[in-house]
């Protein structure tokens, strides 16, 4: 089984602040760092505690995303409901829509990792056809 | 075997309905067929789609074919839903860098020529089950293939069509047994026997007929061609010649309606036959020129002599050009028809898609409904019963489907509603008290940590587009809400005024992150201390972080149901353990959950606004009754110069408070003063607890002023202050 | 001979002049009922009217052709209901067919907060002379069994809607040429691609035309431009609160024609009607992206077919034609702009929208009223330049979303 059953809502810590100070923010080990925006950091997963050279950062726990990992070999089909173009290179992080619904995309070797609003998760499953094949 | 209005019809490989259906010897199909997709002599309707043309159509085993009806049009569809769903069509996009459209020899070189550059083409060939649909902004090409539609973003386009025969236009064009020269080569060499074959202009090749000389005049037969007659223009002497089917080759000009359509487009270009002149025909004289609308050259030379002289013009008042070819037949003879009266060779009219006729369920293939968002309780509800409704661009709880027993749990006892749709954002930086000083028309520094205070969002036209709470969380740090509806709007006007005023601000929207379940009722602060919360809740317009029932919770002490009320703002990754907790825990004090139709009752009882219900697109604060929530001695907010020049004019409408004996008035009905239109109703309600109807309603003023005795429905309505119910709080 | 070949409209052109007592910029059906109705009411007839290019050649040609009164205001209601009456009598009057066929219209609405809204709408409406009634999904059926009162498997289930028996439509291009023709006959000037590259002042009252053929004196100027409105009335020194987005349809090919209401979602977001030649007319809301661009959008037919063969599903199998767009002169508050400017000699008909072809009648009538007794008429009084400083809009944001 290559495609996930569901999107899972994951567990991610937000942070947003002066972008000096996300630039400064060191990858944690085995966790991603994913910029949404030049003053917008989604670390994943939670870390332990994170510094940020900002005293008026905002550093929230994040629960508004689901997510779930498709194979490289869900791509095309992933490629096929989606009106941009993915990255050839990667590790590379992207966002846009898929199926009419906004993701954001985090390419890797493996396949890729998509994130979308928990509370439109459950249309992307159904565009997606998710879980209809385990059936 | 296909079956063609219940004739067996057999087909050999590669064959098109067209070819299978002449070959055996029918000919059903009058006017000169092209069999290359122009003309519209051919169509046929397959599987309960029109329009089909059979020489694009591949002949498939057991397919029924029905040729279109001869006069009139075919009958629109049954009602009846068909079996498959959307998904029925198969649909892509598709990536890469050249689009060449055509694979004839221009085509074929136009897409070589990209490979070696490099480039990643995509070619699409009619022949070959991928015909272009239309060429769009971006550019996008679109396509249908035999597996459905296919969106092509690419960065260049080539058009490589080719071009199109002329059609011949003179008295009997409309008979069967009439060809274009290239359809004849190719219906030839596909074995279809054309008998006795004549040719007019240039002859084909590879076929056996014979050549008429002189210039076309008419077609004579009946019903069928039987004769060919010529004339020579040197003489005037007319020539006939029998036949079984008459060939035409009269010149061709550019298949450029997709050129036409990409040109301008960056990236696009029309190569070889495309990008090529017209053959200029003759001027029509006699016969039809337009098939599709059955335009005659009488009817041109009708119109243009009351006036119509311009080719759109021609077009509109014949509907020339406007049927299922688009223009593909007749197009070359009326801007023939219409340089003759003097003018140059006028251009074609504006190409439009589409090119090749979709139907609706492909064009709906890849597309989805807008998304409705759903809350982490979005189950919760359903097993609770409840009854959900689009509202503001999320499905929420309507009503579980006992309204008495939802608005007693809250006037009474203890209730919760699901209100994560609730806009909800942080500010935080050194400019954050500066920024909300101007955004808001209210004054934001005095709050204290821990305070809350309610705002209305002003536009810079003095009108209120939102309202919602401000609450202080620290020295440099806000939590803001709006409204479920207009939170998206909100989180865009925050962003781009800090922009616009460079203030130093992080703004985060924590409206998905954050559920909110607001815990209502009398028993309230009963159902919460058995969760933990005993003794720190915070007071009316307060706000504490505390756990409730092991869920780290900011708890908002507020009153919009008119009860006391906790909102409990937790990580959505909570809210089912929280709604669990809170509905088990109150077992025993009836804790019931409501849903909007309750809270609207509940919320008008109060006498509460709901903003984009209540409120109109231009209601001032002044007009809304809520003048308190301004401050016009701060030196400046977003909408101070509109609120200060409206301000000076006449009051002409109000919102007010009515309430009326017996059943509540529909939402909309007239107020009326002396029997003159005097405004409507925004929200009612009957009120269970105070037994009456209430209802907000806009008052325009009379006179200067708002007295009088107001009827709705021809019942007397008093106006009474706000709120309605239990206003000592 | 196809019957809807038009065979009796005759055109009389003739060569500009110099002078006239009222040049109306801009040949589309506001501009020439305003003519029309000079000619015909108020035996004004040196007019001219000038048009870049040809008659009915913007929007007055690109528009679906409904004609309806069932606004959600009373001014709105009162006026388009006034157009609606014009448009009934405007074959009798011209003598000419305009195709005007009387079909109702079934506006459909998805959930409670939308059935409590048209309820609403038919209560304004009859208390203004028009005819709107509330229906519910068992009287949808019975008016349009094509409907799928549980449409989308009951995701867009129909929970009620309003029907306007006075909804109408008419073929656009021959209510331009009636009105022409009319108009010509009692001697106004239409002129075809004459472009007006300016304006004449004397001091600050406007006092004519330029063209691309020379300058044209004029008594009074009137601006009925479509879609390029904002530049004409910047040579005015006049800024009006317009913004111009494009407005998208489509058709599909013909149909024998058996489908009589004009059917709206404003929740789904498309409108249906069948064209008198058969077509099956759709269009949907404005582009949300200003522009002054004629391109279609393959995403428009998307978006449009997908609601469209959800609530109509024999839609489904029905071949698209052709696609066009539009350009609609949107103002601040959704309501069209008639009257005097604060400019003399300068007056404006304008932001049309997507309600331009409803309002060619009245607002053509109302127009030369205005100008033939130089006072405001009643029915558009409330509809001046001078609301947007007065504060007195006319929002009517439920009423214009969708159907045109």
């Amino acid at each position: 089984m290559s495609a996930p059953e569901r999107f899972e809502r994951l567990e991610a810590t937000r942070i947003v602040a002066a972008p000096g100070a996300l630039d400064e923010i060191d990858s944690p080990d085995g966790g991603r760092l994913l910029r949404l925006a030049p003053d917008d950091l989604l670390v994943l997963p939670p870390p332990e505690r994170v510094e940020v050279a900002d005293p008026y950062a905002i550093i929230e726990p994040e629960a508004g995303f689901s997510a779930a990992w498709f194979d490289r070999s869900e791509l095309a089909r992933l490629q096929a409901v989606s009106g941009w173009e993915f990255p050839v290179r990667c590790p590379e992080f992207a966002q846009g829509h898929l199926a009419g619904v906004p993701v954001k995309m985090l390419f890797d070797e493996g396949g890729v990792l998509v994130l979308v609003p928990a509370v439109l998760a459950h249309h992307l499953e159904e565009r997606l056809g998710l879980g209809e094949r385990a059936e | 075997m296909i079956d063609f209005e219940g004739t067996q019809v057999p087909f050999e490989e590669g064959d098109t309905v067209l070819t299978a259906v002449l070959r055996a010897g029918l000919w059903p199909w009058g006017g000169c067929l092209c069999s290359e997709g122009d003309c519209p002599y051919c169509l046929v309707t397959l599987e309960g789609v029109s329009y089909v043309r059979a020489c694009r159509t591949p002949a498939v085993e057991g397919l029924k074919v029905a040729p279109h009806p001869s006069g009139g049009y075919p009958a629109l569809p049954s009602s009846t839903p068909p079996p498959t769903g959307e998904s029925a069509v198969g649909f892509e996009m598709v990536h890469c860098d050249t689009v060449v459209i055509g694979q004839g020899r221009s085509g074929r070189k136009a897409a070589a020529e990209a490979r070696e550059r490099g480039r990643r083409v995509v070619t699409l060939e009619a022949r070959a089950g991928r015909e272009a649909v239309g060429v769009y902004p971006g550019p996008e090409v679109v396509a249908r293939t035999r597996d459905g539609m296919a969106r092509i973003f690419s960065a260049e386009v080539v058009v490589a069509t080719g071009s199109v025969e002329l059609q011949p236009v003179c008295p009997g064009n409309q008979l069967t047994g009439i060809l274009t020269r290239r359809a004849a080569e190719r219906l030839a060499a596909s074995g279809v026997d054309l008998g006795r074959a004549v040719s007019v202009g240039r002859p084909p090749e590879g076929v056996d007929c014979q050549p008429a000389r002189g210039r076309l005049v008419r077609f004579e037969g009946e019903g069928t061609v039987e004769r060919v007659v010529t004339v020579d223009d040197g003489t005037g002497a007319e020539r006939t010649y029998s036949c079984d089917t008459a060939v035409v080759g009269l010149g061709s000009g550019p298949r450029d309606t997709l050129a036409r359509m990409a040109h301008g487009l960056p990236g696009a270009s029309s190569v070889g036959s495309a990008a090529g002149c017209l053959d200029r025909p003759p001027v029509p004289e006699e016969g039809v020129v337009c098939p599709c609308s059955e335009v005659t050259a009488d009817d041109l030379r009708s119109v243009w002599n009351r006036g119509f002289r311009e080719l759109e013009l021609i077009k509109r008042s014949t509907l020339a050009g406007t049927g299922a070819c688009q223009g593909a037949v007749c197009m070359p003879h009326v801007r023939s028809f219409v340089a003759a009266g003097g003018q140059e060779l006028p251009p074609s009219f504006t190409a439009r898609p589409v090119v090749t006729q979709i139907t609706m369920g492909e064009a709906a293939a890849g597309w989805y409904h807008h998304p409705d968002r759903r809350t982490a309780l979005h189950d919760e509800h359903l097993a609770l019963g409840a009854r959900m409704e689009r509202s503001g661009g999320w499905l929420r709880p309507w009503t579980y489907e006992d309204a008495d027993r939802e608005y007693w749990a809250v006037r009474t006892g203890v209730s919760i509603c699901d209100v994560s749709t609730l806009g909800k954002f942080l500010v935080s930086g050194p400019d954050a008290d500066a920024f909300l000083e101007r955004i808001y028309p209210t004054t934001i520094t005095p709050l204290r940590p821990g305070r809350a205070k309610y705002v209305l969002a002003l536009d810079e036209r003095g009108y209120v587009f939102d309202d919602g709470l401000v609450c202080r969380e620290g020295a440099n740090r806000f939590l803001l809400t709006a409204t479920s509806a207009g939170a998206g709007h909100f989180e865009m006007w925050l962003r781009d005024w800090a922009e616009a005023w460079g203030m130093d601000v992080r703004i985060l929207d924590r409206t998905g992150s954050w559920g909110a379940i607001n815990v209502t009722g009398p028993l309230s602060g009963e159902l919460l201390s058995r969760l933990g919360a005993a003794d720190r809740l915070p007071p009316f317009m307060g706000h504490t972080d505390m756990e409730v029932a092991g869920v780290a919770c900011r708890v908002m002490r507020l009153s919009f149901t008119g009860e006391i009320s906790y909102e409990l703002h937790h990580q959505a990754s909570r809210s089912r353990d929280l709604w669990r907790a809170l509905m088990d825990s109150g077992a025993d004090l009836y804790v019931w959950p409501h849903g909007l139709e309750v809270l609207e009752e509940l919320r008008l009882e109060k006498g509460h606004i709901l903003v984009g219900v209540d409120s109109l697109p231009d209601s001032t604060p002044r007009r809304l009754g809520h003048g308190w929530a301004v401050r016009m001695d701060k030196a400046d907010f977003l909408g101070r110069l509109a609120v200060a020049r409206t301000s000076r004019m006449e009051l002409d409408k109000v919102l007010v408070g009515l309430e009326v004996d017996g059943d509540p008035p529909l939402q909309g009905a007239i107020l009326r003063v002396k029997g003159d239109y005097a405004g409507f109703v925004t929200s009612s309600t009957w009120s269970r607890v105070l037994g009456r109807s209430v209802m907000l309603a806009w008052l325009q003023a009379r006179d200067g002023g708002f007295g009088g005795d107001i009827m709705i429905d021809g019942r007397p309505a008093r106006r009474v202050a706000l709120p309605f119910y239990d206003p000592e709080g | 001979m196809n019957e809807f070949i038009e065979a009796q409209v005759s055109f009389g052109w003739e060569d500009l002049r110099s002078s006239y007592d009222v040049v109306i910029v801009g040949g589309g059906g506001h501009g020439l009922s305003t003519a029309y109705h000079l000619a015909t009411r108020h035996g004004i007839t040196n007019v001219a009217v000038l048009e870049r290019g040809y008659i009915g050649s913007g929007n007055s040609g690109r528009n679906t052709t409904i004609i309806r009164a069932n606004y959600g205001i009373p001014e709105a209601v009162r006026f388009y209901q006034r157009s609606v009456d014009l448009y009934s009598r405007l074959e009798e009057e011209t003598g000419r067919w305009i195709m005007h066929d009387r079909k109702g219209l079934l506006w459909l609405v998805h959930g409670t907060p939308g059935t409590r809204h048209e309820r609403a709408r038919s209560i304004v409406n009859q208390a203004f002379g028009a005819d709107t009634v509330y229906v519910t999904p068992e009287e949808v059926r019975q008016i349009c069994p094509d409907v799928d009162l549980n449409a989308g498997g009951g995701e867009f289930r129909v929970t009620g809607g309003s029907y306007s028996p006075h909804a109408a439509t008419a073929r656009h291009d021959r209510v331009v040429w009636a009105l022409a023709e009319g108009a010509m006959k009692r001697g106004v000037h239409v002129h075809q691609r004459a472009a007006v590259t300016g304006l004449l002042k004397s001091g600050d009252r406007v006092t004519g035309v330029l063209t691309d053929r020379g300058p044209v004196a004029a008594g009074v100027v009137v601006s009925a431009v479509g879609g390029h409105v904002s530049t004409l009335a910047a040579m005015a020194g006049v800024r009006l609160p317009i913004r111009t987005h494009p407005l998208q349809a489509f058709v599909t090919n013909h149909y024998a024609r058996s489908f009589r209401p004009i059917v709206a979602s404003a929740g789904m977001g498309f409108y249906v009607s069948q064209t008198p030649r058969g077509e099956m007319l759709l269009g949907s809301a404005i582009d949300r992206q200003p522009s002054y661009s004629y391109r279609s959008s393959y995403e428009f037919l998307s978006y449009c077919s997908l609601p469209a063969v959800t609530l109509l599903p024999f839609l489904r199998n029905l071949t698209i034609l052709r696609q066009w767009a539009g350009v609609c002169d949107m103002s601040v508050d959704m309501s069209p702009i008639m009257g005097y400017t604060g400019v003399d000699g300068f007056l404006v008909t304008t932001g049309w929208g997507t309600w331009g072809f409803k309002g060619i009648p009245a607002g053509g009538e109302q127009m030369a009223e205005l100008i033939a007794t130089d006072r405001t008429p009643e029915l558009i009084a409330p509809f001046s330049l001078n609301r947007f400083k007065e504060d007195r809009l006319l929002f009517d944001p439920g009423s214009t979303g969708t159907t045109h």
